[in-house]
């Protein structure tokens, strides 16, 4: 046999509420208890997270913390909201390497090309094989990066570097990413003073290997 | 079971002073209208670039941003940078 007990309020024996209900909504408690969940026991919240409840905006999925908001971010190393402290981004994709030489497109085989930003910081990495016995000499550029420099960035920023792996006669060079750009513009050999990498030093069917670190504009 | 691979334009951002437009391609792995996975593509846009085979969704936004002013003035900062690739 089953006992229902009915009641739209529960009181301890001082006349204090414990439980009430009143228009489908159930108070527990009143102001000044603490209402404590005993060690051992576990807490569900199975429905939506409603005021107080959690970080407001925010749900977790799969164990992981999820925004509402896409432009929603994290403030670090602050109490108070300051843009410049706010890390909002986070993205890993791949890209499309496209050497040039004075503006002719170098023919490649198939590439492999991968970006990681966090915040406006972009780390490039590329591997890519050459396919085009065309001579030219201009300085070789690669073209296609993911995301547009800075305006702050220099000119003369070194923010990485390639590895020219020919047959014979290999290439190091630092390269740069100037501001409000989408390519790296120049490679400045290491193992020569004063050159830059032309397109005609990266030898036919050889591979260059690069990476690089910007911001985004 | 039907696997099917979708190519979506995930986002299109204009930033910077010259507007270069950033283009985020989603590719996209569903099974039976559930999301298996999903990869982004990259690339990035300045004033001066063919458009002609962009996304149409692309091709609006650039030639929405790109006014004949924001194209001059990206003309002359190029023309002020360093002549030797940079």
């Amino acid at each position: 046999m089953t006992s229902i007990l009915k009641a739209d309020t529960i009181q301890d024996t001082d006349g204090n509420n414990i439980i009430n209900e009143s228009s489908n909504t159930i108070t527990i408690g009143a102001s000044g208890d603490t209402i404590n969940v005993p060690s051992g026991a576990t807490f569900n919240i199975n429905g939506t997270a409603g005021t107080g409840v959690g970080i407001s905006g925010w749900s977790s999925s799969s164990g992981s913390l999820l925004p509402d908001s896409a432009s929603a971010g994290i403030y670090l190393g602050v109490n108070s909201a300051t843009a410049a402290n706010l890390l909002d981004d986070y993205e890993e994709g791949t890209w499309t390497p496209v050497p040039k030489s004075g503006g002719t497109t170098i023919g490649i085989y198939s590439g492999v090309a991968s970006y990681t930003k966090v915040g406006r910081f972009v780390n490039v990495q590329f591997t890519i094989r050459r396919n085009d016995s065309q001579s030219l000499t201009d300085v070789l550029q690669i073209e296609g990066l993911p995301f547009t420099s800075s305006s702050t960035a220099m000119d003369a920023n070194i923010n990485g570097g390639v590895w020219v792996d020919n047959s014979s006669g290999d290439h190091m060079a630092l390269l740069n990413i100037g501001g409000n750009s989408t390519k790296i513009g120049n490679m400045r050999k290491t193992n020569t003073m004063d050159a830059s990498v032309a397109a005609d030093e990266w030898v036919n069917g050889r591979y260059l290997y690069g990476s690089a670190n910007y911001v985004a504009s | 079971m039907a696997i099917t691979k979708e190519t979506q334009i995930g986002k299109i951002e204009v930033v910077g002073k010259y507007k270069s437009v950033q283009v985020r391609t989603d590719i996209v792995i569903v099974e039976d209208g559930t999301e298996l996975s999903r990869k982004y593509q990259r690339h990035a846009l300045m004033p001066d670039a063919d458009i002609t085979n962009e996304h149409s969704e692309v091709q609006a936004v650039c030639n929405a941003v790109w006014t004949d002013e924001v194209k001059a003035d990206y003309e002359t900062f190029k023309a002020s940078k360093p002549a030797e690739g940079f």
